[in-house]
């Protein structure tokens, strides 16, 4: 057999194990060295193992993971969130779907204290979506809503995923937070306006708001969100005048989180224990399949199958529509069955030499890979977000209702995402400012 | 005799999970330390160091038997979920034969590794004497430890007849 026979064939082995369930990072890994065993020698693999993990895991750029998740916990598990959703409210009410809107706009504001898009997700579930419903909105639309804005937390800086896929593409983290920021807020926007033009043709969707609150409200709500916006402005106002590199500004944002929490007295031993435990579990189940997947590049590079994949895709055509729209149906395939992350690490030592070898800017394709995952986090039939709002309210609606009401909200990210390839600025002016 | 073997395995995931979660808070104030004494034009030595070689080796790889025993590893479940609960007892042995492979390949290596490391008191290029052969120890705990946790949770599924 020859080694690119062996690299296709590695590729179907470790697919078959995720899909019966073996966890993804240890198919990925004990795939590669079996494979890179027979293709070269025992010895060799031994000496991957010896080499990798340690000098992967023990790398300064990617503390950033542990802490942003860190951040992002204890954010919620202190509430530092409470307040957001109803603060903006009173100033949206008026807007037509205005309940909906103001969840898009406060899962925005999490997105930018969070660096998970399932965190999101799960923190305005049980506040925003139980809020509509008794106002009688569609339960489409109120599920669909926050399990759709939810994924702006993964693209609205920080971002647990642009730390990895910098770190893994070595492109700059800092670049890629000032990328992501307009296609995120862009993102929030259409939605927002999708909601309202929904509700203005057809009002039946939303229920009526009947809070008429005066300025003085206002001020008074706006008393009780403080936290957040406090929290983000140095998180990235340090970020963005160089005051902290984006690896140490999760650092930075975990410690200043503390310190608000304490400073409002919710900084409880079982809210930081239970933020530590969830950012330290989650962070092994990320770098699990981080170790796996470098196994795995090592693997496929011996086997020259990414060069070969790179040659096949770019002998159709060298045109970076085609790339796009190649990268587009491995994702949205793969996205319906494998998680964001899990699948971030699976394709990009596919992907990455194509992307290279066709000269597209990595900044760029980075953030279109996230809209692209966001996507598949929530489609059927996985759609990860979809089963956390199910998770969070139980009896009260059916899948087939999030998943009809997403649906709205995944035509909007086409349109997103179409808008992104078309006008790369709207990804690339941001860190272009940056450079100058 | 399982019993023993399983409140040995979860209490060694416990501790050093607890290990893991200080070294994220002492991460998180030794990288904000740093940041706040570059203001004043000061530094604190050796963050990038004790943080890369110490810090995030530890809170990285110590969880991993207590992820491992509590099955909060990424994995996909649409396609077993629909299979007969024999055929999915049948893949889960499968599933942690492949992972008791695959840890125990990753303790041994990492063991002989760390012993050669201590053997030559291993340090790195830096402005200053900065020992890591300590942090690799790190490994083998935490890959040994999985497969112990690895181990008790096949023999769990195999007396319940159950995957887990």
């Amino acid at each position: 057999m020859s080694n690119f026979e062996i690299g296709v064939g590695g590729i179907a082995v470790a697919l078959f194990l995720v899909a019966i369930r073996v966890p993804i990072g240890i198919a990925l890994g004990s795939v590669s060295i079996v494979g890179i065993g027979i293709m070269t020698s025992p010895r060799v693999a031994w000496g991957m193992i010896s080499a990798t993990p340690f000098d992967f895991v023990g790398q300064w750029e990617l503390t950033a993971a542990p802490m942003f998740l860190l951040m992002g916990y204890i954010c919620t598990t202190t509430n530092l969130t409470q307040g957001l959703f109803h603060a903006i409210r009173l100033f949206l009410w008026r807007l037509p779907g205005g309940l909906a809107v103001s969840s898009v706009g406060a899962c925005a504001f999490f997105a930018a204290a969070s660096g998970s898009s399932v965190a999101t997700a799960a923190a305005l579930s049980r506040i925003a979506v139980p809020e509509m419903l008794r106002r009688g909105y569609d339960k489409g639309l109120a599920t669909g809503t926050i399990a759709a804005s939810g994924t702006l937390g993964s693209l609205i800086p920080p971002s647990v995923l642009l730390v990895l896929y910098g770190v893994y593409a070595q492109v700059s983290v800092g670049q890629l937070f000032m990328a992501g920021f307009i296609p995120g807020v862009l993102s929030a926007l259409i939605y927002a306006a999708m909601i309202m033009v929904r509700v203005k043709v057809n009002p039946a969707l939303a229920g009526a708001d009947d809070i008429r609150p005066s300025w003085s409200d206002r001020l008074a709500a706006l008393r009780d969100v403080w936290p957040l916006p406090v929290l983000i402005i140095s998180v990235l106002g340090g970020i963005f005048t160089g005051a902290f590199s984006p690896t140490e500004a999760g650092a930075v944002g975990t410690v200043v989180a503390c310190l608000i929490a304490a400073a409002r007295g919710s900084l409880t031993w079982s809210a930081f224990r239970e933020a530590l435990t969830k950012a330290a579990v989650s962070t092994t189940g990320i770098f699990i399949i981080l170790i796996g997947s470098v196994f795995f590049t090592r693997f496929l590079a011996l086997s020259r199958v990414p060069a070969e994949f790179a040659n096949l895709i770019l002998s159709v055509s060298d045109q970076s529509w085609w790339i796009l729209l190649a990268v587009a149906v491995i994702y949205i395939v793969l996205g319906m069955f494998i998680d964001s992350i899990g699948l971030l690490l699976l394709t990009l030592p596919l992907l990455l030499p194509l992307v290279d070898g066709a000269g597209l800017d990595l900044v760029w394709f980075g953030i279109i890979v996230i809209k692209l995952l966001e996507i598949g986090l929530v489609t059927p039939p996985i759609g990860l977000n979809v089963y956390v709002i199910k998770g969070a309210l139980g009896g009260q609606v059916s899948l087939t209702d999030v998943f009809k009401g997403v649906s709205w909200f995944v035509a909007m990210d086409v349109i997103t995402l179409i808008l992104i390839i078309l006008v790369p600025a709207l990804a690339l002016y941001l860190p272009s400012v940056m450079m100058r | 005799m399982f019993g023993a073997l399983a409140w040995t395995s979860k209490t060694l995931d416990r501790v050093l999970l607890a290990i893991a979660c200080l070294s994220l808070v002492v991460m998180a104030l030794h990288i904000t330390a740093d940041v706040v004494a570059r203001a004043f034009n000061q530094q604190v030595v050796g963050t990038l160091e004790t943080v890369s070689y110490y810090h995030m080796v530890i809170a990285v790889l110590l969880p991993l038997a207590f992820v491992e025993r509590t099955h909060e590893n990424i994995r996909v479940d649409a396609f077993a979920q629909l299979l007969p609960g024999w055929a999915q007892l049948g893949l889960y042995v499968v599933a942690c034969l492949i992972g008791l492979f695959f840890f125990g390949a990753l303790a041994w290596q990492s063991a002989l590794d760390a012993y050669q490391s201590t053997v030559r008191q291993e340090t790195i290029m830096s402005n200053f004497l900065f020992y890591i052969w300590p942090s690799r120890w790190a490994l083998p705990i935490a890959f040994g430890a999985t497969c112990l946790a690895t181990f008790v949770n096949l023999l769990k599924a195999l007396a319940e007849r159950r995957a887990l």
